[in-house]
């Protein structure tokens, strides 16, 4: 159906005029809600426990060593055959290229995209992180594939404490703001109960979600 | 589409022990998870007038909200179709796939997808079609249609399952959840990178944006929106929220009302195809707008709310009859109490006039409701209408009374259970019970409650260790290790 003609049965239903303009109205979260602020070290200590609610797990890393103490120690027990990583400098901060060395690494931007269904890992950073739901959000861009995260058995996100907001409001594009091709937001592995109603998690996307934050500034 | 009203189908569904477990199981627990969660997030009457005002202001302004979204949508580099009905909707869908020389479509759950029968419109074109949540999988295999909206496969054992795949293919299964679905990851990721078209449903379009957005559990939907080259959004002309800040209230409220979790596992958000230097994503993005019917509702004082429903679910799980005959008996796309007022509204005439019947009219749908839809008057006013117009013969009427009496008291209802003298109550009017069932696929983007695994991911890793290696990747050596850190999962 040609648009004008479907627009303007609905404005003929609504009895409203073309160009009529839009009432105000309460726009988002309840003022009780949007008004709350956490302090940073609740924001951190949130985010942990319920990303662990969402069937993640977070720690929460002192300094850059202890970073690279996990990560090796996750990539030690996980052994991946191949590892997917952001592209480009966004990972530059966290200083893994040393720890990946021994790992076959395929980077976003470099190794064809399709290749990426072949990682067992991913590691990405992330966007922001949402203390309140456990959540992280990914944006994607050049550098910054969608398939990192999504593809592999395990994903495992870096980021700054100071990426962690209380709420999603926080987190989601202001009006006017140029809002990425795809914005995702991940709260714990993929899960489903279609069998018999028994859980199993990683049926489509990845079984298991790591964080590791980051505290203080980066070196 | 349904040749037998809801008293034959119900009683079908009576008849049907496993079935009505299931589904009084699975409501009673999304109803328990509900209640919990919205207790321990407060305020939920608060947050309930905010989505209910949300939904009015959005409707009352559809106009202006669908253009904005759709102009944002193109100038986001995607396309826009308007479908005055179904049959548009579907021929809008089939010409992109044959433009595409598609051959094959994978799809994720939507019921906008049902309501215009587009699987047999693009098979009829010679495209297959592959449902890729796991339970539509399972009963796509079987040649079925759904047995619960929540749990589409819920009448399959995993004995059935596992025959079912391995006659797809699988070699050596077990009747292990794990190995179930591990075969079933493996085979729809080939699917996913082979396929030429993903066609998801829209939970929410942004209109300040242009953005498309889906709530879902599983993951399939992100392979099916970001894999193929082409992404088709069916969606309602209805599901439209003005900003992103709106978005913040339904975050809460769908999920929430849905299956009880606190938050969904993916809500993802795309604002057109990927861009420039972007290497995965749709390279083309269409969204095809539905009317059929609803326009009609608009400037409707009686039913105009129905359109600010999100399809959550929750008014089905606290529906005493919804409880005792599942979705089947409603004939129709839309199950439940909302589907007892939306189907007659959108199929109007003779039909579907005795949904609204299907109902004890104790308002529970209402109070569950989490945009406070007053569905309990909508139902006694469509029987006015329905009568008025005398859609509702005499003898029916009767019937439906005492329809409705076997289901005001669930003691009374029980009782008559026990004693079997269902049937002389719901007297089959033509005889025969007429098994045949409209389709019932795909309820809602928020999938089923996760009952978080009480299990570790340290004791899940044997499994994922196993479905990776049967997947042909190469056992590295060091697999065998378990990963020394486990990974806390809630009780909840
Ligand atoms: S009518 Fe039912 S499905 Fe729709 S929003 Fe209300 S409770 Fe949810």
């Amino acid at each position: 159906m040609e648009e004008q003609a479907f627009l303007a049965r609905i404005r003929e239903r609504l009895g409203r005029q073309d160009g009529a303009p839009v009432a105000p109205y309460r726009r988002g979260a309840p003022e009780f809600w949007t008004g709350r602020s956490l302090s940073s070290a609740d924001r951190v200590s949130t985010f942990v426990e319920r990303f662990a609610q969402q069937g993640g797990q977070a720690w929460v890393c002192p300094d850059l060593t202890d970073l690279h103490n996990r990560l090796e120690g996750l990539l030690r027990d996980l052994a991946p055959p191949a590892i997917g990583v952001w592209g480009g400098d966004t990972l530059k901060e966290f200083q893994i290229d040393g720890l990946l060395a021994r790992f076959t690494v395929l980077r976003w931007g470099e190794a064809p995209a399709k290749s990426f269904a072949d990682t067992h890992v991913g590691i990405t950073g992330c966007a922001a992180a949402i203390a309140d739901t456990g959540t992280l959000m990914m944006a994607a861009d050049a550098w910054r594939g969608r398939s990192v995260h999504l593809l592999p058995t395990v994903h495992i996100a870096l980021l700054h404490a100071r990426q962690i907001k209380t709420r999603l409001g926080e987190a989601l594009p202001k009006p006017g703001e140029r809002v990425p091709s795809s914005l995702h937001f991940v709260s714990g592995p993929s899960r489903s109960s279609d069998i018999e109603n028994d859980l199993s998690i990683g049926v489509h996307g990845p079984a298991a979600v790591y964080a590791l934050v980051l505290a203080g500034r980066a070196t | 589409m349904s040749q037998t009203g809801i008293r034959e189908r119900a009683k079908s569904a009576l008849q049907d022990p496993l079935l009505q477990q299931a589904v009084q199981f699975t409501t009673d627990r999304l109803r328990t998870r509900k209640a919990n969660v919205t207790e321990t997030f407060g305020r939920w009457q608060a947050w309930r007038d905010r989505g209910r005002d949300i939904r009015a202001h959005t409707i009352a302004h559809l106009d202006f909200y669908l253009q904005q979204f759709a102009d944002n949508v193109r100038a986001a580099g995607g396309h826009v179709h308007f479908a005055a009905d179904a049959e548009e909707a579907a021929q809008a869908i089939v010409d992109i796939a044959k433009k595409r020389r598609a051959k094959l479509v994978v799809k994720s759950k939507s019921m906008v997808s049902e309501e215009i029968h587009l699987n047999r419109h693009l098979e009829d074109e010679g495209v297959q079609v592959v449902e890729t949540d796991l339970g539509e999988y399972i009963i796509q295999l079987a040649g079925e249609t759904p047995s619960h909206i929540i749990i589409p496969s819920i009448h399959k054992t995993r004995e059935q399952i596992r025959e079912l795949f391995t006659k797809a293919g699988g070699e050596n299964l077990t009747t292990d959840t794990k190995a179930l679905t591990g075969f079933a990851r493996r085979t729809l990721r080939t699917l996913f990178q082979s396929a030429d078209i993903g066609v998801t449903g829209c939970n929410f379009g942004i209109a300040e944006s242009g953005t498309v957005v889906l709530f879902t559990n599983e993951g399939n939907a992100d392979m099916v929106a970001n894999l193929p080259r082409t992404h088709v959004v069916i969606m309602g002309m209805e599901r439209i929220l003005p900003s992103f800040a709106d978005l913040e209230v339904f975050s809460h409220l769908l999920p929430k009302s849905a299956t009880g979790q606190n938050v969904i596992t993916y809500m993802s958000c795309f604002t057109g195809p990927r861009r420039d230097g972007e290497a995965d994503g749709a390279r083309e993005l269409h969204v095809v707008i539905l009317d059929n019917g609803r326009s009609r509702q608009l400037g409707d004082a009686d039913f105009q709310d129905i359109l600010h429903c999100i399809r959550c679910g929750a008014c089905l799980n606290v529906c005493p009859v919804y409880r005792q005959i599942g979705g089947h008996a409603y004939g129709s796309v839309y199950p439940g109490p909302v589907g007892a007022v939306l189907t007659p509204l959108l199929n109007p005439g003779p039909e579907y006039a005795d949904l609204p019947y299907a109902s004890s009219l104790c308002g529970a749908c209402f109070e569950a409701c989490p945009v406070q839809i007053p569905l309990h008057d909508m139902l006694v006013k469509l029987r006015r209408r329905h009568v008025a117009q005398g859609l509702a013969k005499r003898g029916e009427r009767a019937a439906f009374r005492g329809f409705r009496l076997v289901f005001a008291r669930a003691g009374r209802y029980r009782a008559i259970i026990r004693s079997g003298r269902l049937g002389q109550v719901l007297v089959a009017r033509h005889g025969g019970i007429d098994a045949r069932i409209g389709p019932l696929r795909g309820w809602t983007q928020t999938r089923r409650a996760p009952v978080l695994a009480k299990r570790s991911f340290r004791e899940s890793w044997p499994g994922l260790r196993q479905e990776l290696r049967q997947g042909n990747r190469p056992p590295a050596a060091g697999t065998e290790g378990a990963p020394a850190h486990e990974t806390a999962v809630n009780k909840e």
